[in-house]
């Protein structure tokens, strides 16, 4: 059965005065969700704006469930629910005007659903948009994208700025939608725990390139802490997938890459003991790249 | 099966500019029966400057307004994602604004239009021979109406939209002056026919090029615009 | 069946093993017996608001463990050939096996945690 990527971008480039996104490939699964994960200014934005054909690219080819943008945008936002921290309402409109705006345009939208959603939420329906908080605010656009039962939601930092009882029920909603077996959810994110949780991929984004886009499991997979004791002041083998070293007196803490069952014996045949090894959390990983990305690399350390 | 939402995107704009639409309505009536009153009691002359200014400044400070609320404003409050996240083209898009703005002050200028030709000509105040010049002010405030609504759209910033507004205003009120002592139409204001000579067909055929090209510019660039957000 | 999994964001272990364990603890008191059909993947997913993949890998595990057994098309369900003593048995090794860990990283040796086991249990 050949069901076509929810998402498909190859080789995406576009270049800005001071920042420049570099042969990004992106492939998002149909009935997946996929978390994108990087610094401020790494391209998440971008990334996620040329995928809804609100920027163009300078090269390579985008295809949103199966339509190739931006000619068949129209087709294809039919299908695509849209947050971005940026993205604004109607001030002086209330959430029942735009749900009557929405329904007017969208055969797909579920009235039903969009009432349990403002129960759910919380939220007044004769309320006017400025008179509501940021959550209040981040919980109606979800709202208003989800009650059109869309195949797909781009989210851009959906929970950015929320307190932790808001930042649940959105992530709630999100897994929520996952009910349906054809919906995908591709989001950005700087809170790691939020990808962590939920997301089925990781794409890491690092300076405009994609750094590593794996299941997520396997991402926490590859990934090691060894504690090591350095009672000879052994150099450390010189292994590829030494990503950060520390040493603090005797005591050697390796953060490693590309983890297997034979690499505690290279320690242990260059002289030091393995005390324990432990698994990263997202967040470690996402530092650990950062900083070695930025070159901060120590691993020369003998007395 | 698309059907485009341009309807949904005029009635969005309609909704939202209500209020402001019908209060310049309601100015536009009040202004007429203050002229109307002032008939006979104030010269002529000073009656068609004041009258113009009464009749037209409601339709066309409506027209500002709507520019600056639905074109400018919708960058500027950042409300322009949510509307391109929805299945609509940038060409559908610039459609929906020109087709909304452009039929809600067409609407109020031809109104007002006519009210200031029957107050001229209905009512006798002048000759047919000004209806040439008359014509002329009627179509420079559209033009320059016009221009304005290309450059909020273009550039959707307030600062840039007040001071093409300006520029347009000024120009066209300087070009009017002009006009109205040039030989060619000073010579038959007074006159008891309408002369339609070479430079007033002339100034007309401008005018209307002047609308045309501003509406075909704006779609013209704003469909070659790879970065809209 | 309402599932009331509760994570603990202070357990180090991954998520799928954290999934397993509960898994495991409500057929070993019995709560859910032999061939209790497991909800599938994407409904406990989207309950507990975990990942699907997580989920997949948790039912993975537990399928090559034996406890349960999976069939394409039909889903999950709890095996019924399963000792309950071997899973306890398992669930006790683990259990040490982090109480090792412990006492390591505290400096206590071998005999002061015989003692200790003999005077706490």
């Amino acid at each position: 059965m050949n069901i076509p990527l929810a998402v498909q971008c190859e080789r995406i480039t576009k270049q800005y005065r001071h920042f420049q996104l570099q042969d990004v490939d992106l492939s998002l699964e149909q009935g997946t969700v996929m978390g994108l994960v990087g610094p401020n200014g790494a391209g998440k934005s971008t990334i996620l704006r040329i995928i809804m054909g609100l920027l163009g690219p300078d090269a390579g080819s985008v295809k949103v469930l199966g339509h190739s943008m931006p000619d068949h945008q129209i087709a294809a936002k039919r299908n695509i629910g849209f947050i971005a921290e940026d993205m604004r309402l109607y001030e002086s409109q209330t959430i029942d005007f735009h749900m009557g705006f929405l329904k007017s345009i969208f055969d797909s939208w579920d009235d039903e659903y969009a009432a349990t959603l403002l129960r759910r939420f919380d939220l007044i329906r004769e309320q006017k948009v400025k008179g509501l908080s940021h959550g209040q605010r981040v919980k109606t656009t979800l709202m208003l994208a989800l009650a059109r039962r869309p195949n797909l939601l781009v989210f851009d930092e959906p929970t950015t700025g929320l307190d932790p009882a808001v930042r649940k029920e959105v992530l709630d909603e999100m897994m929520n939608a996952l009910e349906e077996e054809t919906r995908s959810i591709l989001f950005s994110s700087h809170n790691t725990l939020d990808i962590e949780q939920i997301s089925d991929y990781i794409t890491f984004i690092y300076g405009g390139r994609i750094i590593e886009s794996k299941n997520k499991e396997d991402f926490l997979d590859d990934w090691r802490r060894l504690r090591l004791t350095n009672m000879h002041s052994s150099q450390l083998p010189n292994l590829p997938n030494i990503k950060d070293a520390q040493q603090s007196g005797q005591l050697c803490t390796v953060t490693v890459y590309d983890f297997d069952d034979t690499i505690p014996k290279e320690f242990t045949n260059a002289g030091l003991s393995v005390d324990s090894i432990e698994r990263l959390t997202l967040e470690e990983i996402f530092l650990s790249n950062v900083n070695f990305a930025k070159g901060n690399m120590n691993k020369d350390l003998t007395l | 099966m698309s059907t485009s939402i341009i309807p949904q995107l005029v009635k969005k704009d309609f909704l939202l500019m209500r209020k402001v639409i019908f209060i310049s309505i309601a100015l536009s009536i009040f202004s007429t029966g203050v002229i109307t009153q002032l008939i006979g009691e104030i010269p002529d002359w000073t009656l068609v400057n004041i009258g113009i200014l009464f009749l037209l400044a409601p339709v066309f400070a409506c027209g500002f307004m709507l520019m600056m609320f639905t074109n400018v404003h919708e960058k500027e409050k950042s409300t322009q994602p949510f509307i391109m996240s929805l299945p609509v083209t940038v060409r559908e898009f610039t459609f929906a604004k020109l087709l909304f703005n452009l039929s809600v002050f067409s609407t109020m200028w031809v109104a007002v239009s006519a009210v200031a030709l029957y107050i001229c000509f209905g009512l006798g105040l002048f000759p047919l021979g000004t209806f040439p010049f008359i014509t002329i002010v009627l179509l420079g405030i559209y033009a320059a109406y016009t221009c304005g609504l290309g450059i909020s759209l273009l550039f959707q910033s307030t600062g840039i939209t007040i001071l093409a507004m300006v520029i347009f205003e000024v120009s066209t009120s300087a070009s009017l002056w002009t006009i109205a002592y040039m030989k060619p139409i000073a010579n038959h204001i007074y006159g008891a026919n309408p002369v339609w000579n070479s430079t007033a067909i002339t100034i007309v055929t401008v005018q209307v090029l002047i609308v045309i090209f501003a509406i075909v510019a704006t779609l013209f660039i704003q469909n070659r615009k790879r970065d809209f957000i | 069946m309402k599932l009331q999994f509760v994570f603990s964001q202070t357990d180090k272990r991954p998520m799928y093993q954290q999934i397993m364990e509960q898994i495991v603890r409500r057929i070993t008191v019995g709560d859910w017996p032999a061939n209790t059909p497991l909800p599938s993947i994407r409904q406990l997913a989207t309950e507990i608001k975990v990942s699907i993949i997580t989920v997949k890998r948790a039912y993975l595990e537990l399928e090559r463990e034996g406890v349960i057994v999976t069939q394409q098309g039909k889903g999950s369900w709890v095996n019924d050939s399963l000792d309950f003593e071997e899973l306890q048995h398992d669930e006790l090794i683990e259990h040490l096996e982090r109480v090792g860990k412990l006492a390591k990283s505290l400096a206590i040796s071998e005999n002061e945690l015989l003692s200790m086991i003999k005077k706490y249990t």
